[in-house]
């Protein structure tokens, strides 16, 4: 089940998705996060931070809405709540940043710089869910500056995690690269939202959210083929992953990681089982490894991945 | 935190009181093994449209039986579907989640329990609590009809209960038999469910009178374990999370955002 992605090597391609496996020790969770092939934390940012007003999460027909608005305890609170603890882990720590200007998202990178246990850097570049006024990674010229200040301020390993509300993701993907980024992570939520049809008003206390569910998974995998066909960058596949089956998709298309979100909140050992569903898809359609999964149905990505 | 599993029980009864309000028992020996006063579990509705599972206060867990009541409003999609679970059903769950309600309950001498529809549900577990405590409890309980308070019929044998039933007294609180027994009894807490319109004449009562008042917070939950903060409550000093911080928490500390989503 091994993979390699931006020179990191995984124990396997599941993981969380970023602000849905929040580990802390003594948590109680019953998923070791050594089961995981990484631990991706929910975005920390400089300084502390509320998150936003009630309701932030709510389920509609066939989706959910969260915004949560990134609460965060700030980096120095993370560095010994999370980081010190997580030096005895022996899985990949991915972690995964927010800010509101290059200038913070670089000062971020700097630090991490120095933090031995953090083996990647995923730039949170796509939240729906706080107060900028666009997401950064719906804008090339923006995103490329982030992710380039990024670049100069840290040697990890960076995961641009896109935005899925722009109408082709190539462009975005090509910026990445060419701003120095070592993969991509695709994709973010979408905006949406809910309207209370007695009480009038929009569900969500910050009124739009971040779109998720099962629904996503044909449209973020479309993205990913869309990805894999761009740029040789490596992609760490985000949206809808319920089965094994739905993470074969994602390495088929091109993917070398794949990521569990929603899934998680009403089966908390979803990625266990996942991970075993998707061993077993490996097996029924006659491959030895995730390796020889990733990209074989994407005739651009075979070619250059050197599948036959 | 402490303990939590992940379990599939079996449902040894899903019985409707009335059209909005269903009593489910399960067995579950885990969970009952692990839960306390105060705290809830987090149930994953059996459909696979059904994306968010559903928390739950307690209403009772009994560890030599395996078992765990709870009594639910059936009101969204969540709980209609959950309505339709049968007898002998697998149903899986997390938890249990929460603060005990030994870290309030503990030191006090007399508390007044009120509960309004469901939310009275958890009342129940807190009054065997109590009474193991050693700690006098009286309970106040509103309900819509007569019918919706049959589930709660085991308060009657462990503590004098007063009541209101819209049907025959529309328009008044049951608060107030509490205030008319604040004026010749003191509680040192009371703890209210069910209606913030309660909870705030509650806490009026409590501070007129110098008694602490705790709340089970009620919020839109995504998991249930403090992992996806969705749960927030605006407290004095910030937003708390109601899976971790809570449920139970204290009226004073909540801010005046809370109060102004009182018809929610």
């Amino acid at each position: 089940m091994g993979v390699s992605m931006a020179s990191i090597e995984l124990a396997n391609p599941l993981m969380p998705a970023s602000g849905t496996y929040d580990w802390k020790p003594g948590d109680g969770h019953p998923l070791d996060p050594d089961e995981l092939g990484a631990v991706v934390t929910k975005s920390i940012t400089l300084g502390s931070r509320g998150g936003n007003p009630p309701h932030r999460i709510f389920e509609v027909e066939g989706a959910v809405l969260n915004s949560i608005g990134i609460p965060s305890l700030g980096f120095e609170a993370y560095r010994a709540s999370f980081l010190r603890p997580a030096e005895r882990l022996k899985t990949r720590v991915f972690t995964s940043i927010a800010g509101f200007s290059a200038l913070e998202f670089a000062e971020l990178c700097a630090k991490l710089d120095d933090e031995p246990r953090v083996d990647a850097i995923e730039l949170n570049l796509s939240c729906p869910n706080i107060e900028t006024d666009s997401i950064f990674a719906t804008d090339e010229a923006q995103m490329g500056e982030i992710v380039g200040a990024c670049r100069r301020a840290t040697s990890k390993p960076l995961i641009a995690k896109l935005s899925p509300s722009v109408p082709d993701i190539a462009p975005f993907v090509r910026v990445a690269e060419d701003a120095g980024s070592d993969a991509v992570c695709v994709a973010n939520t979408f905006t949406g939202m809910a309207i209370h049809p007695s009480l009038m008003e929009p569900v969500l206390g910050n009124t739009k959210g971040g779109v998720t569910g099962p629904g996503l998974l044909p449209i973020i995998l479309h993205q990913v083929w869309v990805a894999s066909g761009a740029s040789r960058l490596p992609i760490v596949a985000s949206g809808g992953v319920y089965h094994g089956t739905d993470a074969l998709q994602y390495l088929l298309a091109g993917a070398s990681a794949v990521q569990v979100g929603t899934a998680s909140f009403r089966e908390p050992l979803a990625l266990r089982r996942i991970q075993a569903e998707l061993k077993e898809a490996l097996r029924a359609a006659g491959l030895v490894s995730v390796r020889q999964a990733i990209g074989r149905a994407h005739p651009e990505r075979r070619a250059t991945t050197g599948h036959a | 935190m402490r303990p939590w599993v992940v379990e599939t029980g079996t449902v040894l009864a899903n019985q409707a009181v009335d059209a909005t309000l269903s009593r489910l028992t399960l067995a579950v020996p885990q969970v009952a093994r692990l839960a306390a006063a105060g705290q809830f579990v987090v149930v994953r509705i059996p459909r696979a449209d059904a994306l968010l599972p559903r928390p739950f206060d307690l209403q009772s867990a009994d560890a030599t039986s395996g078992t765990i009541d709870i009594v639910y409003r059936v009101k969204g999609r969540g709980t209609h579907a959950l309505a339709e679970v049968t007898h002998g059903s697998a149903l899986e769950l997390h938890g249990p989640f929460g603060r005990h309600a030994d870290e309030v309950l503990s030191g006090l001498g007399r508390i007044a329990l009120v509960g309004r529809g469901a939310g009275s549900s958890p009342l129940t577990f807190l009054a065997v609590r109590a009474r193991e405590l050693g700690i006098e409890v009286d309970a106040y309980l509103s309900a819509r009809t007569e019918l919706l308070l049959t589930p709660f019929h085991r308060l009657w044998e462990l503590t004098r209960v007063a009541t209101q039933i819209d049907d025959r007294e529309p328009g008044k609180l049951v608060t107030a038999h509490l205030e008319r027994d604040l004026e010749r009894q003191r509680f040192d807490a009371a703890f209210v469910v069910g209606s913030r319109r309660l909870a705030r004449a509650t806490l009026d009562l409590a501070r007129r009178h110098g008694m602490r008042a705790y709340t089970y917070a009620e919020s839109h939950m995504g998991c249930g374990f403090g992992h996806c903060k969705g749960c927030a409550v605006p407290t004095r000093r910030g937003y708390a999370l109601a899976c971790v911080d809570g449920p139970l928490i204290d009226l004073e500390e909540v801010s005046d955002a809370y109060w102004a989503k009182i018809s929610r």
